[in-house]
């Protein structure tokens, strides 16, 4: 609810900006600028949203809503470099974190671009932007900076400034620094002519001065040479201004370009001026010698009625151009995010993917539309979640990442359609381009001939001019001769008269002779200069016949190619509505495939976080049912033990029963040998005793035989009873001995099967490990191009490097070094021109004030920015964005005294807050909150408590830590 | 009367005497003393002992020192020591085996040398001057005698003397000479230094691929790599200075150095796992280079070298710098460019080519002699060059003009044929008359003498750039 009511505010600021802007817009549009612009102002046309909700929905995060945004200190660091060029000191990041005000940072945005380093900050990026660090030749630095800085501190909208600097001749001082561009690079036409491209249209056409480019088909030779016919027509002037000599640029009157490619020699090819994306110019045809305003001539800077810098810096700014909006627009929006939507920034073709072509588009439109208000555009780009996107791929962030497969899946529909689209736009461009070939072979003959009279009319024309001067030289001889032997004739019949009167006066008389003589001689001359002036009159006439003749030759020629230019013009029209339309097609058709290959990408990848969830899980089901296995086994044991135990009971019991049984067995059979025995022998003495009748001994032995026999036949009873009851015995303890080795079977197959389970369940937990650590390889694989393609397409910020002049003032700032100047520079105002109580409150005086302080310290500090240059900037005349590291840097920074001499404890900065604060944890937080506009983490602190105690002199410490800190990475990139 | 011709190699003394002879002949004429320059030339002359040996370029004496001591190295096994000279031969040698990198070392001679007092005499010719043509160490090869030092060497060396660039304008021929191709307004080119460098240092080398020894003061940057971006710009050694900052200043001890050092490695590791990029691996890795180069910072130092090595070289600014070159070269530096200055003779040519190639002859000589027997010459491309040659006319002032279009470049190393001449000016030297080469087809050929195929591509943010010229290619049967 909160955040509607918000947003519904800032529509409605923004309308009311919207608003605001229209005068000025229409101030703007006094000669012929914005014509669309001023129209859909005026129209009642519903309230279009505020630009950054464009952003934000155009450049929505890949998978959906709930994305992360920055930490309020990474966007107080961030937006504070991007907009005034230098992070803010300790004590103003404190407050910012400590506001609890959730508008805090739209507040901070607008307070950046109220500073008055917005400007400063502005105007170097523009200075480098425009001049890539080039050489003051004609200009010095400090009157183009001063220009820059006016510019931006009035919020000359670009257009303006963009006219400025491509119609600026240098003639009159206020016009002298924005000629800069060109006269600095010496008027030199190709230079002019990659930079125009470049620099104001998005476009390195350096290749096509030759041919078309065989890398980037839609960077064609024409469309060069159609700037290239711009920029030839100018030409650098000298003359004496005082003792100084001042170079200035002054203009040919157009001629038409003709050029062929080194690829395809000997097919020709003419232009006139065009810029690009829209058809050449119509100029005006003028006959030569009626072409200038002021004529060329020695030291003279030359006008031609007509002006294609002029024209062009018309076409380009009024918001009509295409590429010149959106270039622009890419050139900012590469400013606040450290990429453009199209990058590099010189290669806008539809072959080079863009983030969103959509959101460049609108980005251009939207601009032209405010009325170039550059200052309106960056706060849009600050205030979109899109430039307020974290730097870290937090947990948070790669679980949203699978829900790309869906953006991806809606995208994937469209693709075949748009590829349709892009190609039949494609074959209509190249059926465009082969009619108007066409129709150009048929002009170009034409037009070479028409050259050829014309030159024949400038001869022509010549011959008559000096017929005609040397006549009325002539002429004019004549007449003064003439005049001056009348005058003579006249004087002499008076002198004579005179000599006549005084014959004594010989001196008189001589006169009067020398003088009738000299008359005489006069006259006699006469004759012979009036036939001179009609011999001359009689030269004139015929070559004036000639030059009329040429001149109707010349018209006639003129007549017989306006057709064919007219075909051509026709033609040309057509191609380039064509090659506007394949190119948007095209660029789409390119962007999307691009798009959707990094969706993929980031789908996949989420898709193999999903599977390295999944097997964490299946992981940890593993390690519990392994667990569980090896507590059903451990559990049953016990059961195994108690089992074999009954088993060994069992054995013992059968053990001794088998002796029993043994034993008795063993009565028996000796009972029964005993008594069989003694039977025979009771028998036999029976017999004996049968043969000796009566003998009692014998008698006595039978009887006691018997008996014997009798008591053995009684033992063996009593024998055979044990034994069967031994035998009963041992029955029953084998039939124990049975049941416990079953139950000791029956325990040990239950133990081997949970024994199995154990080592089972182990290789599952094994295998699930095993693929888990493939799946994590997979995924971290997947994931190395992530954080790339998220920070490509927006969802994560880019690593923006320090421009060496960030890198300067940053170093003063977190060294206090520049809040100090700033004291003593408004100390110094405050004493020698104090705010009256008014002017204290009047916000404009308070700025004016801001204003002069700031200016004031730059002048103060501003030297030591050309020793970051010479090390961290580019060449001049090159690219300044390209980042790189080089060991003079890293050398610099150790040894160097620009740094070395900053980090000492001094002015209340971070290293002199360390050697006061007792508690590490208290020196810890000034370090980061001063050096990296951030809290410490715990580690961290940790980190500089250890350091601290280790290091014995604190100050040296203090500077150490101090140093260490902006010699890290952290400190040397905007994130 | 024809001159007597006496060859150093049959006769060294009496051709170091006819040396001395020719130049006091020359030289009584000036106002300056240049005895002390010839004592020195009589005492290289006379004391190496056995001139003959020189011919053969694989049996010098120092080579064979050179090659025993390498193998005494290897015969005493892994942690025996060598000592003396034996240590250090064997630890350039090491340096050497350990990788293949090949090198180029450049000689710019500034204002334009004069072929006809150097690489191609016309000894008798109305445009030859006064100076003879001397025999060289390799039979049939002849070149001017104020170069007696180098012509020692001539085994070692190439000369190209059908050099035809058609540019007489200082700027522009440095220009055509350093890039191998003219000067357009819309778009600079890297010089061959950036482009050695890019293609032959190594990616994590701590040395700076490319150096340029300014006769002058000053330092720095140079602005000489156009599109391959400040990365491979020069470092400029202002008169053979060490780059700036490469010594920790006092107030910072080693103690401290450490303790901050460590620090920093802490918060930046830290904040590159964080994310990973080339960025900013590109820049923790410029610290570590910088500590390497500060541990290497002696290799700048040419008062290391023994005070015989700097006697060898000369003292003047030339001798140190070629031994400076040496050093730089010998610890892995792909491309070192060195000046000498000033050869724009518009008066008194002769006169100037004396005193300013007495000079050169003797670094140049040693520098050459010393590259071969520390068997570097297989690695390292040895090129002398000037913007342009100079007129055969000589003009009232005893001065020679510029001239383009028929003039010599010296080269030696890498895949040169050695002790060779190729192309050829005619007897007057105006014109080329056999092989004409230009800066095109030169700047081809030396990135080919040292493995690089000139003809491909570098991919600079995503663009394709020619290495050199395309529509130039290189010389025709020149490498070997």
């Amino acid at each position: 609810m909160i955040a509607r009511l918000r947003s519904a505010a800032r529509a409605a600021f923004h309308m009311e900006r919207g608003m605001m802007v229209r005068p000025v817009a229409a101030v703007l549009c006094v000669a012929f600028l914005c014509v669309p612009v001023t129209k859909s102002l005026a129209d009642d046309v519903p309230p279009t949203p505020p630009l950054h909700d464009i952003i934000n929905s155009e450049l929505a995060p890949p998978s959906g809503p709930g994305w992360p945004q920055a930490s309020d200190a990474e966007f107080l660091r961030r937006i504070s470099l991007d907009l005034n060029g230098m992070p803010p000191s300790a004590d103003e990041s404190r407050a910012f974190l400590n506001d609890a005000d959730p508008a805090k940072r739209e507040k901070l945005i607008d307070r950046l671009l109220a500073s008055p380093l917005y400007a400063r900050h502005m105007a170097t990026t523009l200075d480098v932007m425009l001049m890539e660090r080039r050489p003051n030749t004609h200009v010095p630095q400090d009157e183009w900076q001063a220009w820059l800085l006016k510019s931006v501190r009035d919020n000359k909208p670009w257009n303006v400034l963009a006219r400025e600097l491509m119609t600026a001749d240098g003639d009159s001082p206020e016009s002298r620094a924005a000629a800069r561009f060109c006269l600095d690079r010496n008027a030199e036409p190709h230079v002019v002519t990659r930079d125009l491209g470049r620099i104001f249209f998005g476009r390195d056409m350096q290749c096509n001065q030759c041919h078309d480019s065989p890398i980037v088909s839609d960077f064609l030779q024409r469309d060069y040479h159609g700037l290239l016919a711009i920029a030839s027509a100018s030409y650098l002037v000298k003359k004496k201004v005082g003792d100084k000599e001042v170079t200035f640029l002054a203009e040919r009157s157009p001629t038409d370009l003709s050029f062929e490619s080194v690829f395809d020699k000997g097919n020709t090819h003419r232009t006139v001026a065009r810029i690009p994306g829209m058809p050449s110019f119509t100029e005006p045809v003028l006959n030569p010698g009626e072409d200038y305003a002021i004529a060329p001539a020695d030291g003279v800077r030359s006008v031609p009625k007509f002006s294609r810098r002029m024209m062009m810096a018309e076409l380009a700014t009024n918001g009509s151009n295409r590429a010149f909006n959106e270039n622009i627009a890419n050139r900012l929006w590469a400013m606040m995010l450290g990429r453009g939507l199209v990058h590099p920034l010189d290669m806008m073709h539809p072959d080079n993917p863009a983030a969103s072509p959509k959101l460049l588009k609108q980005l251009g439109e939207r601009f032209a539309s405010s009325g170039f208000d550059m200052k309106q555009f960056l706060r849009e780009i600050a205030l979109s979640d899109v430039y307020q996107r974290p730097f870290d791929l937090s947990d948070d962030a790669v679980n949203h990442l699978p829900a790309a497969k869906l953006v991806h899946q809606s995208l994937v529909t469209e693709q075949d359609k748009i590829e349709v689209l892009a190609r039949d736009a494609a074959s209509q461009s190249s059926d465009a381009d082969n009619t108007f070939s066409a129709a150009e072979v048929a002009m170009i003959p034409v037009a070479a001939e028409t050259d050829a009279v014309r030159t024949q009319l400038v001869d022509a024309q010549k011959k008559v001019d000096d017929a005609q001067k040397a006549l009325n030289d002539a002429t004019a001889t004549f007449n003064s001769r003439k005049t001056f032997a009348e005058t003579l004739q006249q004087a002499v019949e008076p002198l004579n008269l005179a000599s006549a009167a005084l014959p004594e006066n010989s001196e008189l008389a001589a006169t009067a002779k020398a003088l009738a003589e000299r008359s005489q001689k006069s006259m006699a001359e006469v004759p012979a200069l009036e036939k001179a002036v009609a011999e001359k009159t009689a030269a004139v006439a015929p070559l004036n016949e000639a030059l009329l003749t040429t001149r109707a030759a010349f018209d006639g020629a003129r007549q017989k190619l306006q057709p064919l230019l007219e075909t051509v013009r026709n033609e040309e029209a057509k191609v380039v509505a064509a090659r506007a339309a394949m190119q948007e097609a095209q660029f789409a058709a390119t962007s999307a495939k691009s798009r959707l290959l990094a969706l993929e990408r980031i789908a996949a990848a989420g898709e193999k976080k999903i599977a390295v969830d999944s097997t964490v899980e299946q992981t940890a089901s593993y390690e519990a049912s392994v667990l569980a296995a090896n507590k059903e086994m451990t559990e049953y044991m016990p059961v195994v033990a108690a089992r074999t135990t009954d088993m060994q009971t069992a054995e013992q019991a059968m053990t001794s029963a088998t002796a029993a049984v043994s034993t008795a067995q063993e009565q028996v059979s000796r009972y029964r040998n005993a008594s069989v025995t003694l039977d025979e022998a009771a028998t036999a003495l029976k017999k004996a005793q049968a043969a000796l009748p009566g003998d009692e001994a014998m008698v006595s032995s039978v009887n006691t035989l018997l008996a014997k026999s009798n008591a053995a036949k009684e033992s063996l009873k009593a024998s055979e009873a044990s034994l069967v009851s031994a035998s009963q015995m041992s029955s029953a303890a084998t039939g124990q001995m049975k049941a416990a080795q079953t139950a000791l079977a029956e325990a040990n197959v239950e133990l081997k099967r949970r024994q199995d389970l154990v080592t089972q369940s182990n290789a599952a937990l094994m295998q699930a490990r095993e693929s888990l650590s493939t799946a994590r390889a997979s995924y971290e694989s997947a994931m190395e191009t992530i954080p790339t393609d998220l920070s490509a397409n927006f969802a994560l910020s880019q690593l923006k490097p320090l421009t060496p002049e960030q890198m300067c003032w940053t170093v003063f700032k977190v060294t206090t070094v520049y809040d100090r100047y700033v004291a003593t520079e408004a100390a110094e105002l405050e004493k020698t021109a104090p705010l009256t109580d008014e002017q204290k409150n009047d916000a404009a005086a308070l700025a004016a004030r801001a204003a002069e302080i700031e200016q004031r310290v730059y002048d103060k500090l501003k030297g030591n920015i050309a020793s970051y240059v010479q090390i961290y900037g580019g060449a001049p005349g090159q690219p300044q964005n390209d980042f790189y590291a080089s060991p003079d840097q890293a050398l610099f920074t150790s040894n160097g005294s620009a740094i070395n001499s900053w980090v000492v404890p001094a002015g209340d900065n971070a290293a002199e807050r360390i050697v006061k604060a007792t508690d590490p944890r208290v020196a810890a937080e000034e370090l980061y909150l001063g050096l990296l506009t951030r809290q410490p983490s715990e580690q961290e602190v940790a980190e500089v408590t250890a350091f601290l105690a280790a290091r014995q002199d604190r100050s040296k410490a203090a500077q150490e830590l101090a140093w260490g800190l902006v010699s890290s990475a952290e400190f040397r990139f905007n994130k | 009367m024809p001159r007597e011709i006496i060859s150093f190699n049959r006769q060294p003394q009496a051709y170091a005497v006819r040396c001395i002879r020719v130049r006091l002949r020359l030289t009584v004429k000036r106002k300056y003393l240049w005895r002390d320059r010839l004592k020195h030339i009589v005492v290289s002359c006379l004391l190496k002992d056995d001139p003959m040996k020189l011919l053969y370029p694989c049996n010098t004496a120092a080579h064979g020192l050179a090659r025993r001591q390498f193998l005494g190295t290897l015969a005493a096994g892994a942690g025996a020591m060598v000592g003396g000279l034996g240590a250090f031969t064997s630890q350039a040698m090491a340096a050497q085996l350990k990788s293949d990198q090949k090198r180029i070392v450049v000689f710019n001679m500034h204002g334009g040398l004069s072929q006809l007092e150097s690489w191609d005499p016309k000894p008798g010719a109305d445009t030859g001057g006064p100076f003879l043509a001397i025999p060289t160490s390799v039979p049939g090869i002849h070149i001017s005698e104020l170069l007696p030092l180098t012509a020692m060497q001539m085994h070692h060396l190439c000369l190209i003397r059908g050099v035809n660039t058609s540019e007489d304008d200082h700027g522009k021929g440095a220009y055509l000479m350093m890039t191998g191709r003219r000067q357009t307004p819309a778009g600079e080119f890297p010089q061959i230094g950036a482009v050695a460098s890019k293609t032959l240092n190594p990616p994590d080398g701590s040395m700076p691929g490319h150096i340029v020894i300014t006769p002058g003061g000053g330092g720095g940057r140079g602005n000489d790599s156009a599109w391959l971006g400040p990365k491979y710009s020069s470092v400029q050694l202002g008169n053979g200075n060490p780059p700036p900052n490469i010594i920790r200043p006092d107030s910072i001890t080693e103690d401290s150095d450490k303790a901050r050092n460590d620090f920093r490695r802490q918060v930046s590791e830290r904040f590159l796992n964080r994310r990973r990029t080339a960025v900013t691996e590109a820049f923790t890795y410029s610290f570590e280079q910088a500590e390497k180069l500060m541990n290497q910072r002696d290799v700048f130092d040419v008062t290391k070298e023994p005070a015989s090595e700097i006697e060898r070289y000369g003292k003047h600014d030339l001798g140190r710098h070629c031994l400076l070159a040496r050093r730089l070269l010998e610890s892995g530096v792909s491309f070192v460019q060195l000046s000498h200055s000033n050869y724009d003779t518009h008066n008194e040519n002769f006169n100037f080519h004396i005193e300013q190639l007495a000079e050169f002859d003797f670094a140049f000589s040693t520098f050459v002699a010393d590259l071969a027997s520390r068997e570097m010459l297989e690695s390292t491309l040895i090129v002398v060059l000037s913007e342009f040659g100079r007129t055969p006319n000589v003009n009232q002032y005893y001065g020679r003009d510029h001239w383009s279009r028929a003039w010599s470049v010296c080269v030696g190393g890498g895949r040169m044929p050695r002790g060779h001449v190729f192309g050829a000016t005619n007897d007057k030297g105006t014109e080329v008359v056999d092989k004409q080469v230009d800066h095109g087809n030169l700047f081809h050929t030396y990135l080919q003498a040292v493995g690089v195929d000139s003809t491909g591509n570098f991919n600079v943010d995503g663009r394709d750039m020619p290495i050199a010229d395309p529509s130039s290619r290189p010389i025709d049967g020149l490498l070997v």
